[in-house]
């Protein structure tokens, strides 16, 4: 489907680029939200995303799907927003997590209702590295796969399945922490 | 011990939830908008070289000819034509002020005929593309 909305708009029917703008503006923001951590700026980079995309539609070869060529510009475009504008959080330790960790998270967060599931994940998630947070969406929440990733990002393939199994152990981490920290102060 | 994939589908799942919506409404139609002014200076500049190419071709082949018949406009008199002597009078003084006496305000005049075919042209394009 992609690649016939792709012909059409290179053809110069322009209108019809509103199907990718329908179609991944989602990922697009949840990904550039998870560098930028801002509303507004995640937004912007999103549009100005769809922009450099049409300007060089011409140049994307198909050699990738049309989502991980855009996606990588979302990243970019992202990236670059974040690097002067905060630190880098990451505190936890990296070691393995234990089954035990798994299965209270597990029972934890399955017994929260759905808002609150949200806010326990985006508050983990906002504990973590721009390039973890960036990992596990890619990874988990978008369905990438390893060459995929590879491709957005940069990052070589060994790296990002290393990086990726930290990103997740520390979220299991900091998620352990927070909700058990929160059914402390229920009781 | 725990499978690996148990882990990961877990970890799928709780991500599931950081899933995040624009919330602009005008989302769509502003970037559209964008997307086809960006449309419209793509084809303006595309115009723009297009008209120049062809000005130069034309300029150039009506140079050739009238090279091929003998003939130099640089050096074009009245008494080499032989034609009314007021016309060509004419002629001649608005060849020298636009051509011998100054090439680059004929240039500036071509580029203004240019510029003028492209405002119109523009305006055409906006007439025929409205953003959804």
């Amino acid at each position: 489907m992609d690649d016939l909305y792709l012909k059409l708009v290179l053809e110069g029917n322009t209108s019809k680029f509103s199907y990718f703008i329908e179609k991944y503006k989602g990922m697009a923001f949840s990904i550039a939200f998870r560098i930028v951590n801002n509303r507004e700026d995640a937004e912007e980079i999103v549009q100005d995303a769809f922009l450099k995309a049409f300007r060089s539609l011409d140049k994307f070869r198909k050699d990738s799907k049309f989502s991980t060529w855009f996606y990588r510009i979302v990243v970019n475009s992202s990236l670059s927003r974040a690097r002067n504008k905060r630190p880098e959080l990451s505190s936890i330790d990296e070691e393995d997590i234990t089954d035990v960790v798994v299965e209270s998270v597990e029972s934890a967060y399955s017994s929260l209702d759905l808002s609150d599931q949200k806010k326990f994940v985006h508050l983990a998630l906002e504990e973590l590295s721009i390039e973890n947070r960036l990992l596990l969406t890619l990874y988990y929440l978008n369905e990438n796969s390893i060459d995929e990733i590879t491709e957005i990002t940069g990052i070589a393939q060994e790296n990002v399945k290393m990086k990726l199994h930290r990103a997740r152990n520390k979220m299991y981490k900091i998620l352990n922490r927070n909700l058990k920290s929160e059914i402390q102060s229920l009781l | 011990m725990m499978k690996n994939s148990n882990i990961d589908k877990l970890a799928k799942d709780i991500l599931k939830s950081s899933y995040l919506e624009i919330t602009d409404p005008d989302f769509n139609v502003t970037t559209m908008k964008k997307i086809l002014r960006e449309s419209r200076k793509q084809r303006v500049l595309e115009n723009i070289l297009l008209c120049f190419l062809v000005f130069v071709a034309v300029d150039s082949l009506i140079f050739l000819v009238l090279w091929l018949s003998g003939l130099n406009i640089f050096e074009l008199t009245i008494r080499l034509i032989g034609m009314p002597h007021e016309i060509l009078f004419h002629i001649e003084k608005l060849k020298n002020s636009i051509i011998e006496n100054s090439f680059i305000k004929y240039v500036m005049l071509s580029f203004g005929g240019i510029m003028v075919l492209l405002m119109i042209i523009e305006s055409k394009l906006k007439l025929l593309e409205k953003p959804k």
